[in-house]
């Protein structure tokens, strides 16, 4: 039993309906998206006319099973900024959303009925949050995988409450397939070779049992399959970025025509007010590049730049390195990290300076990988140990 | 956080004399430890085992030094450890113990 309730907000094939929604003609026809990794080309999503091809199936297999499915290139950054949009249009409606896979978001409904004058009409709004076309879907249970089950099998446009008692929500689990589990599809594959087909029949095994085949993950899904989840809401965090974009005329691939396009953008977005008398930490560069995959790339800077001529000076040493991968059909700057720090005052005693340099290194670092950055320091811990291993330790570099 | 233990023993294999000292050794041939760094490798620990070639043992010409060492007997797991300063046929100098628990020889570097 638990106190929480979660609404999952779920937009099934997001990506084929992006695409249908950017050109209508796909509407009704057989399409197969696909995304490469590294050489392996593997189903990302498949609309309803495509019988037998689910996501990750490797192309070829998804191909012999469809001859006649129009192949798309995955537009990742489209896809992803349209499933931006949904949640920004969540994020109105209650402060703790989750931002999961594409097309599926977690919303913390606590104390929202008071607000909306009762639960059904709190739904009502976050099915409205999504175009209509996106048919969503919206399950509200205890947890987030129960919520999530549920925002499956119910119908689009529908929303299906799961009761909170662990009794009713075994039952409700009950003879779902396993298909529904965060397993890779490897695993799927191997529980269902063990005759292992729905929930109910992956939580009646000892959990040891599933736990030895499968790892941690096999746990996991031991725990899901029998309704418990107790991993927290971690609310989407938004970060205030500034984006300004532009189409080339023509496709493009020689460097000074992007180089000019590079600093118009930037002069359109310094001249922005939210940016006025602030600094930039992170650039990053998207383009629809012909006939091939769209091209992103992203920049981090060594200290924070507040002007125009400055960003676009680092922005040509780092792409010295860089190579296109085709004609570039348009561009699309997006700013962020935003800082107030107009400059850096440095200080007298070097050692201190050298500290600065290495705090500002870390923070340029944290800035590029998005988290604490892999480096250590070596600490003697018990130098007098008679165990040599004892003595000393790697520990997170912390300046 | 996480700490990360620097200079952890290499387990190794060792040839014992009748009086169960060590007389031949296999070490190694590099002084880094390079399966407990991390690595961006993705092939499997196995894979990459078969293609290291198994080290050659190196005949035991000389034990300069030895100590025991027993600590930490107050603990769930106790340190009871033979060390052995040694010089092989291609005259390194090496320290190895044997853990007088499971019988195990190991290079502590």
């Amino acid at each position: 039993m638990t106190d929480r309730l979660i609404a999952c907000m779920l937009v099934t094939h997001l990506p084929v309906k992006a695409e249908v929604r950017r050109y209508p003609q796909l509407r009704g026809k057989p399409v197969v998206i696909t995304e490469s990794y590294g050489s392996k080309d593997l189903v990302l999503d498949s609309s309803a006319e495509v019988k037998g091809v689910t996501a990750g199936m490797p192309l070829a297999e998804a191909m012999a099973r469809c001859k006649d499915a129009s192949l798309i290139q995955a537009d990742a950054p489209y896809y992803n900024n349209t499933f931006d949009k949904l949640i920004k249009a969540l994020e109105l409606r209650s402060p703790a959303v989750e931002k999961d896979g594409l097309g599926c978001a977690y919303v913390g409904l606590e104390g929202l009925d008071m607000m909306y004058g009762g639960e059904a009409r709190v739904i009502a709004s976050l099915l409205q949050a999504a175009p209509a076309e996106f048919n969503p879907r919206v399950g509200v249970a205890g947890g987030k995988f129960p919520a999530y089950v549920a925002a499956v099998t119910t119908q689009g446009g529908r929303a299906t409450r799961v009761p909170r008692d662990s009794a009713s929500i075994a039952a409700f689990l009950s003879g779902l397939s396993i298909g529904l589990l965060p397993l890779s599809w490897a695993n799927k594959t191997r529980l269902h070779r063990f005759g292992i087909h729905t929930l109910d029949q992956l939580s009646s095994l000892p959990e040891g049992a599933v736990q030895a085949q499968l790892g941690t993950e096999g746990r996991k899904a031991w725990l899901l399959a029998g309704g418990v989840d107790n991993s927290p809401l971690v609310p989407h965090r938004t970060q205030q970025v500034v984006e300004e974009s532009l189409t080339f005329p023509s496709p493009t691939i020689t460097w000074s025509p992007i180089l000019v396009g590079l600093g118009t953008l930037l002069g359109r977005a310094f001249a922005r007010p939210e940016v006025n008398g602030r600094y930039v930490r992170t650039a990053t560069i998207e383009s629809h590049v012909y006939r091939l995959p769209p091209w992103v790339k992203k920049f981090g800077f060594k200290e924070a730049l507040g002007s125009r001529d400055r960003t676009l000076f680092a922005l040509k040493s780092k792409l010295d390195s860089v190579t296109l991968p085709g004609p570039l059909e348009d561009m699309k700057l997006t700013l962020a990290g935003f800082t107030g720090e107009s400059g850096i005052q440095t200080n007298l005693f070097s050692d201190v300076r050298k500290q600065e340099q290495l705090k500002e290194m870390m923070r340029q670092l944290e800035a590029l990988l998005g988290g604490k950055p892999p480096i250590y320091q070596m600490k003697e811990i018990e130098p007098w140990s008679r165990i040599p291993e004892r003595r000393q330790a790697l520990v997170p570099f912390d300046p | 956080m996480q700490f990360l233990s620097l200079n952890l023993p290499v387990p190794i294999e060792v040839v014992e004399d009748s009086a169960g000292r060590p007389a031949a050794v296999a070490i190694p041939p590099t002084i880094d430890n390079r399966k407990n760094r991390p690595t961006r490798s993705r092939r499997p620990a196995q894979q990459q085992q078969i293609q290291n070639p198994k080290p050659a043992a190196q005949k035991i010409t000389v034990i300069n030094d030895l100590w025991q060492v027993n600590d930490e007997w107050w603990r769930e797991r106790p340190i009871s450890r033979r060390y052995y300063q040694i010089t092989t046929q291609n005259d390194r100098r090496l320290t190895i113990f044997q853990d007088d628990l499971n019988g195990s020889w190991y290079w502590q570097r």
